[in-house]
């Protein structure tokens, strides 16, 4: 099986978080590790890109709820990119899809935060 | 002893109430006899045996040629009632047996979790998830998650002994 893999890249105003493998229960807490590093650093713009994210169960999607609230209320947020059919449906299952924004591409994702930034 | 099968409402129609239906309703389902468990293995209850756990059901999907998104499916409810026994059903040491066969058009999963409390999933109340986030409650996902994955779950109790069986159909070209 694909291990788990987090790496962040930091850009203007927007840190991303790039998923790769198996996001399972075994593997959140790295993701959970890698949000708080972020929270710490007082970074509240994120873009989590999906491109090779594998799979997803409910223990990866409860670290997205686990953020989110404080994320918002320091007038951040968590934006989601490039997932694949099948890890949009379990999101879309579960309705994360009402509660986050899922974009396409991540372009999108960085624009979208820009022009909050301007309104 | 307790037994109950849950016909589940299928990840296409995402509906979110489901039919309960009797074990023997269940076991009638097929016509054709079914075969024994092909692959079987004991794992212990710790989220360290998880990767196991999906090498175990990789290899025999892989053994089989069977369709991958099948596999994600199966991975996917497998995975959230290993961890739920791991959180709910946490004081016991005794290890979980997984068994796998695919026959009938259908591949079945059961697995035995020896020393537990009766807890039958199969009638917990499905989370709400149309719900803005600040009325969500921690829980119940992984168990929704699980029902969406597969066709039908059946859930035995006995002797302190869960057993779970969930069924997924395969594609005719997989069967």
């Amino acid at each position: 099986m694909a291990d788990f893999k987090v790496h962040q890249r930091d850009g203007e105003g927007v840190s991303v978080i790039d998923l790769k493998g198996y996001l399972d229960a075994h593997t959140a807490p790295d993701l959970e590790n890698a949000f708080q590093r972020l929270l710490n650093d007082r970074k509240f713009n994120i873009i989590v890109n999906c491109r090779e994210l594998s799979y997803i169960s409910s223990a990866g999607l409860g670290v997205f709820m686990a953020f989110i609230e404080d994320v918002r209320k320091n007038k951040g947020d968590i934006k989601l990119t490039n997932m694949s059919a099948k890890v949009y449906n379990v999101f879309d299952l579960l309705g994360f899809p009402i509660l986050y924004e899922i974009f396409k591409e991540e372009q999108e994702a960085i624009k979208r935060f820009s022009e909050q930034k301007k309104s | 002893m307790l037994s109950t099968g849950l016909k589940t409402a299928a990840r296409s129609v995402p509906t979110r109430s489901s039919k309960l239906f009797g074990a023997n309703a269940f076991n009638a389902a097929g016509s054709s006899p079914k075969p024994e468990f092909s692959m079987q293995e004991k794992f212990k209850r710790d989220l360290k045996s998880l990767s196991r756990v999906f090498r175990f059901i990789d290899s025999f999907f892989s053994k089989h040629h069977l369709d991958s998104s099948k596999k994600q499916e199966v991975l996917l409810a497998v995975e959230e009632l290993f961890t739920n026994v791991l959180k709910y059903q946490a004081k016991s040491a005794k290890g979980i047996t997984i068994g796998l066969r695919k026959g009938n058009g259908e591949v079945t999963i059961r697995m035995i979790i020896p020393d537990t409390e009766a807890f039958d999933f199969t009638k917990a109340k499905d989370p709400d998830v149309d719900l803005p986030i600040e009325l969500r409650r921690p829980g119940g996902l992984g168990i929704y998650l699980t029902k969406r994955m597969v066709d039908r779950i059946e859930f035995s109790y006995r002797n302190r002994t869960t057993t779970i069986t969930l069924t997924k159909t395969i594609g005719a070209s997989d069967a």
